[in-house]
């Protein structure tokens, strides 16, 4: 039997609701979201707002329309950078950005003339408030950060950061790749401005999904521009929501299937979610500390961290690792930087990459037997 | 509750205007018997008991309820429309489950005269163009509802514009349809 930890890549499997409905829209409807004239097309356009909702409850934001769905984290984190920085302005990030964030700065660092500042972190990933005060500068645009790293599970202090961005006046924009759906995350509490999500994760719906709820009046120039179903004689994509940051036809299949993924998610309750996944990481920490030759990164501390475990085993190459589990044990671990080199920087990891196991709602302490047996093994052979 | 659904059924199409987006949808049931109460609520709304209509606005948007139809006006989006659907939703059955805290109103509140819809006209120089003979017939048909307001083709002319929008509001509140 196979057994998946690669959660934080992207969650499997996902509540059977999630495909069901999604079988059911493309058989039973297929209509596109936007202005229909026929009634099929009206109620895909109701199920795409009734996702939107379930997202603003989720998330506590007031208004649905301001939930502007992308097609992926990283779009919706290029949409919110791309879209409000200008030349000169400076931007405070963390040391642990995943390249959706990175790669984005970077190339508008390169490109547009934005400065970047990189907070400091301590090896396990932890970031002091302090450093990010003394980041700031006059020209400060905006404050970017994680909110749980995807290499080390480091879950940063957004809250704290939310207040600081909100009393300098700072837009805070936070990448709730590896959170939502586990982490509760409060817009309002915690002053955030911009909260980049994926659907595919921990919020357990389909690939393709995400969004950018935006939280503030600042104007976000729109990443593409293309028909919405409305105002359709208007030579310009229009400035209301969401219309203004959305265009061409949508994945409303996805978005229905992240509606039921949510509605499961509301009936499980974050606290039961968050309380099973903290329970198989301090039983896998456990079972990995009596693995021979063990190097565990981050915090190690399941109060402190999201379902994400990076490890080595001394002398091994973590790619051999993870191809002997996949072929041998058919277990499913992620090996290399995961598209993180900053976080891998902090632990020394940049040349080598690690082992990652993703926990999710799905597994259960067997899985995690299963892994430990499976490195006993490979040590066994390969020693 | 006394609503389970409202179920959005049109929405005009692309060829409007944002803010300009109208809709109807259907009730689950007839909401007669809650009307005097949203008539005690909202102390703005237009109540005519032997129509079973009741008509209101929420900022810019007029919202008709009648038997099974209801329709709202001034819209930008459909997200809005969805929106503006919970909103009445959640009016019409919060209305009903507090109705034992409430004195229901079956009074008629005053409807606009033909006078004040005359005044809005253009021009009103009597061209009959609308198959009436004076634009004072014209206002009071309109008021009656058998004459629509795009009869009078000056009305459509740039510069009348807001005279335009006042005299939709007005037909609409008290539940016509403007164009």
């Amino acid at each position: 039997m196979d057994t998946y930890l690669d959660n934080a890549a992207t969650s499997f499997p996902k509540p059977l609701a999630v495909p069901e409905v999604i079988y059911d829209y493309i058989v039973n409807n297929g209509a596109t979201s936007g202005r229909g004239s026929y009634e099929k097309a009206i109620l895909a356009d109701g199920l795409v707002y009734q996702t939107r909702k379930k997202l603003a409850k989720l998330f506590n934001h007031h208004d649905p329309k301001t939930v502007v769905f992308t097609s992926s984290v990283t779009e919706s984190l290029n949409l919110a950078l791309q879209g409000i920085l200008k030349p000169g302005d400076h931007v405070v990030t963390s040391s642990l950005e995943h390249n959706a964030v990175w790669r984005c700065l970077k190339t508008l660092e390169r490109d547009r003339g934005i400065n970047i500042s990189v907070v400091p972190a301590t090896a396990t990933g932890e970031t002091a408030v302090k450093d990010v005060a003394a980041a700031i500068t006059p020209d400060t645009k905006m404050i970017v950060f994680t909110h749980a790293s995807n290499v080390l599970g480091t879950i940063q202090p957004i809250g704290e950061i939310g207040a600081l961005a909100r009393k300098k006046d700072i837009l805070f924009l936070v990448d709730a790749a590896q959170t939502a759906g586990v982490v509760p995350i409060d817009i309002q509490a915690q002053n955030i401005d911009l909260l980049a999500f994926t659907g595919h994760k921990s919020l357990l719906g389909p690939m393709g999904t995400g969004g950018l709820i935006v939280n503030c009046a600042t104007d976000i120039h729109p990443l593409i521009s293309g028909g919405t179903g409305g105002d359709s004689a208007y030579e310009y994509q229009p400035d209301y929501y969401p219309n203004h940051l959305e265009a061409g036809t949508m994945n409303v299949s996805g978005i229905i299937g992240l509606g039921a993924a949510l509605d499961f998610l509301e009936a499980e309750g974050l606290d039961t979610i968050r309380h099973k996944e903290d329970n198989l990481m301090n039983y896998a920490l456990e079972a990995l500390r009596d693995v021979s030759g063990i190097e565990l990164y981050g915090p190690q501390d399941s109060s402190k961290t999201v379902g994400v475990i990076a490890f080595n085993l001394q002398g091994h190459v973590p790619e051999e690792i993870a191809f002997y589990l996949d072929q041998k044990c058919q277990v499913m671990i992620r090996s290399g930087l995961h598209c993180a080199p900053s976080a891998h920087r902090l632990i020394g990891t940049v040349n080598r990459g690690t082992c990652r196991i993703g926990i999710g709602y799905f597994n259960e302490k067997t899985d995690i037997d299963t892994l430990i047996n499976g490195l006993k093994s490979y040590l066994k052979e390969n020693n | 509750m006394y609503l389970s659904t409202i179920s959005l059924i049109y929405i005009k199409p692309c060829t409007t205007g944002g803010g300009r987006i109208k809709f109807r949808a259907k009730l689950s049931n007839p909401v007669p018997e809650v009307m005097p109460y949203l008539n005690t609520v909202i102390k703005t709304g237009l109540y005519i008991p032997s129509a079973h209509t009741f008509t209101y606005k929420i900022g810019s948007h007029i919202i008709n309820i009648h038997d099974h139809n209801l329709t709202c006006t001034q819209l930008t989006n459909e997200a809005e429309c969805y929106e503006m659907i919970d909103q009445l939703y959640q009016l019409i059955n919060e209305t009903w489950e507090n109705r034992a805290s409430i004195v229901p109103n079956e009074e008629t509140r005053e409807r606009p005269s033909a006078i004040q819809l005359y005044k809005l006209l253009p021009r009103k120089i009597g061209c009959k163009i609308c198959g009436q003979g004076s634009c004072m017939g014209f206002a009071s048909k309109l008021i009656l509802g058998t004459c629509r307001l795009n009869q009078c083709t000056l009305m459509k002319e740039a510069e009348y514009a807001p005279n335009y929008l006042s005299l939709e509001a007005h037909l609409q509140l008290l539940g016509y349809e403007t164009d």
